[in-house]
């Protein structure tokens, strides 16, 4: 090889290097263009070059390929921080709205409890006085409920009434629960005219408004109003039953997600009362002292004197 | 760790700086990859040659920083990967074509020589990598080798340069380099 010598392999070091002037490298690549001899030593020594290079970007990028990059850099780790920022706010915001909840509630459930005291009306303890009749104590209790008036409070389902929640209700100890049975007195009972005799004079004209069942209920209640305490029972094998039994309304269900309602319309001086739960109406006989079928109302006159009864008072 | 102190560290040839700048900058470049078409694997590969290029720059004294680190390996890292995805739609045209270079045959010449560069000793390997590829001068090359003088360094660099030439002959036949 005629290209071996020192002074030769330093112009091509200097050329690969591109250390060369312009001058220098036009000149010296038409010298390789010319010979053939130098071109291939130049590629080879560029080869050559070029290897000694490449092994140390290898080594390099081993030494980097092993450096322990923070998990929190990468995309993956990104989408968890946010992730456990979201539980964190999430968690917080719980912890508020409880808070929240702890600092408020209280208050109704004192509210609703005073208004169960006052406005109780309780119940005969003759059987017979369950049957529509005026009694002294269902007129001072009617005085004592129109002056602890809380419409809204009154027309809902105990449960969700008492408070928002089940541990809200716990920690406030407004119901006394004991097994399956549940005793709620009157604070559930839908509030009648008999009940708030400021309305008495304008309700009859929209009473006379509801179309007429064939029956001939009116849509009128009459200053006497039944007021039976209401137990709730929840019990599988009566499951949607009632009876009446000393005094009390015992209705056999599970009214744990729905709001349900006790109606007491007036048929010719006889009232009648309707339990309003989940869109349909069903008969309540205070003469079934055994436990007896929830009979859903079928008659669509009485059914929509129901509904817009209902609707009037809520 | 300042910027200077990374350039002081990349010029005594501490591979730690790398690092340091690997950990540093990966999200940002992960992201400006991933963002453009690319993988988290691609990103690592074009950072590491962003990182290498600024250490081939600052061993051999040929950069002049004017920003900050950080910007200038954002800047290589945009351009290496600007330039792989026009490699990568240049191939995909290339192979509609049929008229791929074969790839392989350059790297099989260049596993052979990296063969040859294994059977030379630690030092040679050593002094060629520093000439060659961290472009020290003969005076520098003599301070990090720890030789008397930068006359030194050049002679022996010329012997370990020739007997690579010697294996790499003994391996190849001289058409194996012809284009």
């Amino acid at each position: 090889m005629k290209y071996t010598d020192d002074s030769i392999q330093q112009q091509i070091e200097t050329y690969l290097r591109q250390d060369m002037t312009d001058l220098d490298r036009s000149g010296f690549e038409r010298r390789m263009h010319d010979d053939a001899d130098l071109h291939e030593e130049v590629r080879r020594q560029e080869a050559l070059i070029g290897a000694i290079r490449q092994e140390r970007i290898l080594a390099l990028k081993s030494g980097l390929q092993n450096v322990n990059i923070s998990l929190w850099s990468t995309g993956l780790m990104e989408i968890a921080r946010i992730a456990a920022i979201s539980a964190g706010l999430g968690i917080a915001s719980l912890g508020a709205y409880y808070y929240y909840q702890q600092g408020k509630a209280p208050e109704p459930v004192k509210a609703a409890q005073q208004v169960q005291q006052k406005s109780v009306v309780p119940a005969p303890k003759v059987q017979s006085e369950i049957g529509f009749k005026k009694s002294g104590l269902a007129e001072s209790s009617v005085q004592n409920k129109v002056e602890e008036s809380h419409p809204d409070v009154l027309a809902l389902n105990p449960e969700p009434l008492v408070s928002g929640s089940k541990d809200l209700e716990r920690a406030a100890n407004t119901s006394a629960q004991s097994g399956t049975s549940k005793t709620v007195k009157n604070s559930f009972q839908p509030e009648t005219e008999a009940l708030e005799p400021g309305l008495k004079a304008a309700q009859p004209e929209t009473s006379r408004d509801l179309v007429q069942p064939e029956d001939g209920i009116s849509g009128m209640t009459s200053p006497e109003s039944i007021q039976p305490e209401v137990v709730i029972k929840r019990d599988n094998k009566d499951k949607f039953h009632y009876q009446f039994s000393e005094g009390k309304l015992v209705l056999y269900a599970d009214f744990n997600e729905k709001l349900y309602e006790v109606l007491e319309l007036n048929q010719h001086n006889e009232k009648r009362l309707y339990l309003a739960y989940d869109g349909h109406f069903f008969v309540l006989d205070p003469s079934k002292t055994e436990i007896s079928p929830l009979r859903e109302v079928k008659d669509q006159n009485l059914v929509q004197i129901l509904v817009a009864y209902q609707k009037r008072k809520n | 760790m300042t910027d200077e102190k990374v350039v002081e560290l990349i010029k005594s040839g501490d591979e730690k700086a790398l690092e340091f700048l690997y950990r540093k900058n990966y999200r940002m470049v992960v992201k400006l990859i991933m963002r453009n078409s690319g993988t988290e694997d691609e990103a690592k590969d074009v950072f590491q040659d962003a990182l290498i290029v600024f250490w081939e720059k600052v061993r051999g004294n040929r950069l002049v920083l004017t920003s900050k680190i950080s910007t200038y390996l954002f800047s290589v890292a945009q351009n290496l990967w600007r330039k792989e995805l026009d490699r990568k739609l240049r191939n995909s045209g290339e192979m509609k074509e049929g008229v791929s270079l074969p790839e392989w045959e350059r790297q099989e010449k260049v596993e052979v020589i990296q063969k040859c560069l294994k059977s030379l000793s630690e030092t040679c390997r050593k002094i060629l990598t520093l000439y060659y590829f961290d472009q020290l001068s003969m005076v520098d090359l003599a301070k990090e080798m720890g030789f008397a003088n930068a006359d030194t360094a050049k002679t022996k660099k010329y012997k370990c340069k020739t007997e690579l030439d010697k294996l790499v002959k003994l391996n190849y036949r001289p058409s194996d380099f012809q284009d």
